[in-house]
């Protein structure tokens, strides 16, 4: 397989998919080298000429390799091509703009500061879920715009964690409004007496609970869909970047 | 298939998608093998340089025509195979349909 690295590094340099799918197919280009070397060597051709022959099959131009990018990409990567990459450049900075705001909207907002025996018990583990999106992101931030070494095969690592985090945060949310309800109904029907504190302590649990999750997988989509914007937008440049320095060397 | 799929400006596409299946409804293959039997067969009238296999293999796996599946060979390898499904099985039936009509057309103006 070593005989073909020089042509699949060559490949993964204009395969601009994030790498898992960039890897499935170099994979599958690797296999079939190795394959149309043996084909051509039971020929009866020696080495080196099974070697171009293989080489001669699997190596593709721009314009095949662009069509094959364009049939792998995700829906979202082909939606957002839609727009220029100044379009695109825009709406990034819009984003920020929101996801700054909500934090400060949600700390103006006449929320009480809630106890420990206030919280849902669902509360700690969605903070939890929501510290890593958090930590995660702010290590995207400082990955993709303060250090700019741009890695290609690099620039999507935690990008599902961060997304994940975001659907779990919501699971979890979900789970504990419907949790805390379930729990609360069950204590004002067995209470004898009056049934207002119970009340009051569900609502104060289910809602806050719902409101946290919900605030939380929102500025982590936001934040999510503005990285992978940013990603996209990289991804082309660095493109650009290696089709120009091609033809230089051509 | 639709009618106006099969145009004059689409008939390579066309082709090779239908050499492709056409390969596949004898069984499974993996890429460059369906590549080298079309060759073999078509007495390298027909074949696919330069990578082109690949954006056809993956377009008619992503419109569900054929279903690649990664098996393990021997060890660590891992090599896709590609199999026909029940929708690809019908459009190469349509395909058929549509290359034979092309022909029979073709024959008439052109004189057999």
């Amino acid at each position: 397989m070593d005989r073909f690295t020089a042509l699949l590094n060559r490949i993964s340099d204009r395969l601009t998919l994030p790498q898992p799918q960039k890897q499935r197919i170099l994979q599958e280009m690797a296999d079939d080298l190795d394959f149309l070397y043996q084909h051509y060597l039971s020929l009866g051709y020696d080495e080196e000429e099974a070697c171009r022959r293989a080489e001669e099959k699997v190596d593709a131009d721009e314009d095949t390799l662009e069509l094959l990018v364009r049939l792998n990409e995700s829906s979202l990567s082909v939606f957002l091509r839609r727009f220029s990459l100044k379009s695109r450049q825009r709406m990034e900075i819009a984003l920020w703009a929101v996801i700054a705001c909500m934090p400060g909207v949600v700390l103006l907002s006449d929320n009480p500061a809630w106890g420990a025996d206030e919280l849902s018990a669902f509360f700690y583990p969605a903070a939890a879920v929501a510290s890593i999106a958090f930590i995660l992101s702010l290590r995207k931030i400082y990955e993709l715009y303060i250090r700019r070494e741009h890695v290609i095969s690099k620039l999507h690592r935690f990008m599902p964690v961060i997304l994940m985090s975001g659907a779990q945060c919501m699971i979890l949310g979900f789970s504990g409004f419907f949790f805390e309800l379930r729990d609360g109904l069950l204590k004002i029907t067995l209470h004898i007496g009056d049934p207002a504190p119970y009340l009051a302590s569900m609502m104060q649990k289910s809602m806050s609970i719902l409101a946290f999750c919900t605030v939380a997988t929102a500025i982590t989509g936001l934040v999510w869909l503005t990285l992978t914007m940013k990603i996209l937008g990289l991804e082309e440049l660095e493109k650009s970047f290696i089709l120009t320095d091609k033809e230089v060397r051509s | 298939m639709k009618k106006h799929d099969f145009e004059i400006s689409n008939l390579a596409k066309n082709a090779n998608e239908a050499l492709i299946l056409a390969v596949l409804s004898r069984g499974e293959r993996h890429g460059y093998q369906i590549a080298i039997e079309i060759e073999q067969e078509s007495g390298g009238r027909f074949s696919f340089n330069h990578g082109t296999l690949y954006p056809i293999l993956h377009k008619l796996e992503k419109d569900s025509f054929i279903k690649g599946t990664w098996k393990k060979e021997g060890g660590q390898r891992k090599r896709k195979y590609y199999t026909l499904t029940k929708g690809g099985l019908r459009y190469l039936s349509v395909q058929k349909d549509e290359w034979r009509t092309f022909f029979t057309t073709m024959f008439e103006i052109i004189g057999s």
